[in-house]
């Protein structure tokens, strides 16, 4: 036997992969702070692009999120979000992400909009009049 | 995860120290790099986190993760309009080999993972790297069934048992 043992090779192996990196792991740790074990989950069931990208290449998405109980469709634009809640109900809504949160509510016809939308990952967390509440999957913008 | 799901922080840093590896594996091997994959193993927790009370079946966590990774490497290629450019591309089989022993061998291991298939090499990480997986993640992380993962192991291992210059 020239080559080196089972174990050698085990020990080798272990050495020759470089950790996973600190961020990475800290990416998962912090996930966890978006745990909303109450809130029901509207999930993204429809996504299109609403408009084409215009010379500044800012096209805007409208994407629907749906829920046992209640819908949101929102449009990102550049920045922005618009969105409306269905049926229409007053909600506080407020916009999560890493880099921090930005809260509205809703108008009386369930209707909200956004401004300053971080670049990365966002979710949307509605606390309704019945103190339910709903956050719609993570996307994107 | 049953645990985290009921608001155990010490539980979902657990998990994460266990599958870590595994999706940072799978975003590589969609050709992804740096903040890409930063943004498949973030996006990945985030859906857990966001399913943690609906998910069923606890004991299928890893499956579930290496799964949602795959689904998030394919987004965030969609996203950027770009081709999986690993499929196929196979590196160069490089120079003459040596029969490497002690303390050199980590190094010689580590240049020996870059002339064999890349599918071996991500097998091979996550037996190296994380060792508590079950063959049903390692399965379900590199789309093999579960009864080949052990075969393909030892196959990947006389592989690079050659590229060393031992005998398999």
């Amino acid at each position: 036997m020239n080559g080196p043992s089972d174990q050698e090779l085990t020990v080798a192996l272990r050495r020759a992969f470089p950790p996973v990196p600190e961020r990475l792991v800290a990416l998962g740790h912090a996930a966890f702070g978006w745990f909303e074990p109450a809130a029901a989950l509207a999930t993204l069931t429809s996504e299109t692009i609403a408009a084409p990208a215009g010379v500044r290449g800012g096209g805007s998405r409208l994407l629907t999120f749906s829920g046992a109980r209640v819908s949101v469709e929102i449009e990102v634009c550049g920045r922005e979000i618009v969105g409306q809640l269905a049926p229409p109900s007053a909600a506080e809504v407020i916009l999560r992400s890493p880099g921090g949160e930005r809260g509205t509510r809703t108008d009386d016809a369930g209707s909200f909009a956004l401004a300053g939308v971080p670049a990365g990952v966002v979710s949307l967390l509605f606390r309704l009049a019945d103190a339910s509440s709903v956050v719609t999957s993570w996307i994107r913008v | 995860m049953r645990r985290a799901g009921q608001g155990d922080a010490e539980a979902w840093r657990v998990l994460v120290g266990r599958y870590s590896r595994l999706l940072c594996a799978i975003a590589r091997s969609y050709g992804l790099s740096g903040a890409d994959v930063d943004d498949v193993v973030q996006t990945t927790w985030l859906r857990l986190v966001e399913r943690l009370t609906l998910l069923r079946d606890p004991a299928r966590a890893g499956a579930w993760l290496a799964v949602t990774a795959r689904h998030e490497s394919m987004a965030t290629l969609r996203r950027a309009g770009r081709e999986r450019p690993l499929k196929g591309a196979g590196p160069a089989v490089t120079g003459p080999h040596h029969v490497v022993f002690g303390r050199d061998l980590a190094a010689a291991v580590g240049a020996a993972l870059e002339t064999i298939p890349p599918r071996c090499r991500e097998l091979l990480e996550l037996f190296a790297g994380s060792p508590r997986l079950s063959y049903a993640e390692i399965s379900a992380a590199l789309e093999m069934p579960v009864g080949s993962v052990g075969p393909t192991r030892a196959r990947c291992l006389t592989h690079l048992r050659r590229r060393l210059g031992g005998r398999a």
